[in-house]
């Protein structure tokens, strides 16, 4: 995590309004959005350029796929918190994304309030999780 | 003879003895049978399997190559495998019988003939031969209608799943972005109010372009793109359709140039062939980037209308080339929009199958890097052709 106190957030999908409505929804919960990608290359390069907090990933992208640029991120990152966006509900593809390593998923069609709830709740779990590792590691 | 089709079955009898053909001939043609007839087993297996006759009466005792090994021939050609042979023997002992139906007989008449046992036993195996027959066509037909539902099934299948991803994004977007602007009126800047209207309008717009895609290419799957033709000015509509897309290549800077030649009077569809040019001119803008040229021409070579446009923007790879060539509902090519618009990869399907229910076609010539030309062509004199 950086040293300031927002999450810093890179946003995945490669439709402008989605991330422009996520941008939104993000930053009213007080995070920083970094960064922003419409393909799987460019996330890839992002990623390891500005080493976010959170990472919301389209699942369904052209070319590099959400869950290829999962597995890229995850090979390197593995404690990486990682959020898929999806836009259909593929149990199977959805399943997939979370053995592979991400935190949670949200649907888009989901109201904006329980999209907040979701993101804020899986950050508050993953801090958590990671201060009891750092602890349990004194 | 009753349910008997006059045109229909051919019967062939296989015989030495010329006294029996001529019997049999006399018995069967009043029944409405052709009748074909050898005086062997060699030379029945020689015209068989050219002259297809519905139903066979072979004679056991033949010189040569015998009755019984004559049928064994008959099954094991593909020809002549499903013929019914009916056997005519003296013998009535139950062996030849069974020797009979062993190497593929369906039956067997006696000599001396019985003339009424005779027309009963061919008529009742003509018509199970019809009935199957009968079957045997309404299968295909069947294999036939399921392969077109099938057909109809895979291409619903896929607008469902363009539905299910193409619309369902748009629309969740619309839904959140309605949502921010509904809540408290304090927490978005009148910028932000401003661009999450553009937005949903936008989405809207791209949504009912997809609709209406969509429509159109169900209507040319189902054969029923039927055109209003009417006499009317190509090189007027050309002008219209230049003019109604000046406004987009504005935004763009991109300049029209356009050398458009006087074509005479001609029937075609004119919302359909406004709805290819609109297609061709808007892709030619869309993909082509800011402060680009575009050149429309049109003329008439070889008793055709050709019009093309020809713009300054990526090209076209082989591999998209290809795809342009063959039957294609849905077109991802790789290059994208320049400016952010939005394309449904419909749009060249349809204006292909326009042209072709027009007699035309569309073609294009295309360099990586260096830009596109699509041409279609109109016939002067429109022959009635439908999709």
């Amino acid at each position: 995590m950086s040293t300031s106190n927002k999450p810093r957030v890179l946003l995945v999908d490669d439709e402008d309004h989605v991330r422009t409505l996520m941008k939104v929804v993000v930053s009213a919960l007080g995070f920083d959005v970094v960064a922003e990608a419409s393909n799987g290359q460019r996330a890839l390069s992002m990623f390891h350029d500005t080493q976010p907090d959170i990472t919301i990933l389209d699942m369904n992208m052209p070319i590099t796929t959400g869950d290829e640029v999962l597995q890229g991120i995850m090979s390197t990152n593995p404690q990486a918190l990682v959020i898929m966006l999806t836009s259909v509900v593929d149990v199977q593809s959805v399943e997939r994304c979370l053995d592979l390593g991400a935190a949670n998923y949200i649907r888009k069609d989901t109201p904006i309030a329980e999209m907040k709830t979701c993101l804020l709740e899986t950050w508050n779990a993953h801090t958590t999780a990671h201060e009891e590792t750092h602890e349990h590691a004194v | 003879m009753p349910d008997m089709p006059n045109d229909a079955m051919t019967i062939m009898i296989v015989d030495d003895a010329q006294l029996n053909i001529d019997i049999l001939r006399k018995v069967l043609t009043p029944e409405g049978y052709l009748i074909v007839t050898e005086t062997s087993g060699g030379a029945a297996l020689e015209s068989a399997p050219r002259l297809k006759p519905d139903l066979i009466l072979l004679d056991v005792m033949m010189p040569g190559i015998n009755g019984f090994e004559t049928c064994r021939r008959l099954k094991q050609h593909e020809a002549t495998r499903d013929i019914p042979v009916i056997f005519i023997t003296a013998k009535t002992d139950t062996t030849a019988i069974l020797e009979g139906f062993k190497v593929g007989g369906l039956d067997y008449i006696r000599k001396p003939f019985e003339f009424d046992e005779v027309r009963v036993r061919l008529r009742t195996h003509i018509q199970a031969q019809m009935l199957l027959r009968n079957n045997i066509r309404l299968v295909e037909e069947l294999e036939t209608k399921n392969q077109r539902l099938e057909d109809i099934n895979a291409l619903k299948n896929k607008f469902l799943g363009i539905a299910a991803h193409d619309l369902r994004n748009p629309l969740s977007s619309i839904r959140g972005f309605s949502e921010l602007l509904m809540g408290d009126e304090s927490e978005l800047s009148s910028e932000q109010r401003n661009e999450f209207l553009k937005t949903i309008y936008n989405l809207s717009d791209y949504m009912l372009i997809l609709v209406n895609d969509m429509l159109d290419i169900a209507v040319i799957e189902n054969g029923g793109l039927n055109l209003r033709l009417v006499a009317s000015s190509l090189t007027q509509l050309i002008n219209e359709r230049v003019r109604v897309n000046q406004l987009m290549a504005n935004g763009k800077h991109i300049h029209i140039h356009t050398e458009i030649s006087d074509t005479p009077e001609m029937q075609f569809d004119t919302y359909r062939i406004s709805q290819v040019l609109d297609n061709l001119l808007g892709n030619a803008i869309k993909f082509s980037p800011c402060g680009k040229n575009l050149w429309v021409s049109a003329g008439v070579r070889d008793s055709m209308a050709h019009v093309s446009v020809q713009d300054e923007g990526p090209g076209l790879t082989d591999e998209d080339q290809t795809k342009l060539e063959g039957d294609f509902q849905r077109l991802l090519l790789s290059p994208a929009p320049t400016a952010g618009e939005k394309s449904t990869g419909l749009g060249l399907a349809i204006v292909k199958s326009i042209m072709k229910a027009h007699g035309g076609e569309l073609n294009v010539v295309s360099q990586l890097g260096r830009g596109s030309t699509f041409t279609v062509t109109l016939p002067l004199e429109h022959a009635d052709e439908h999709v």
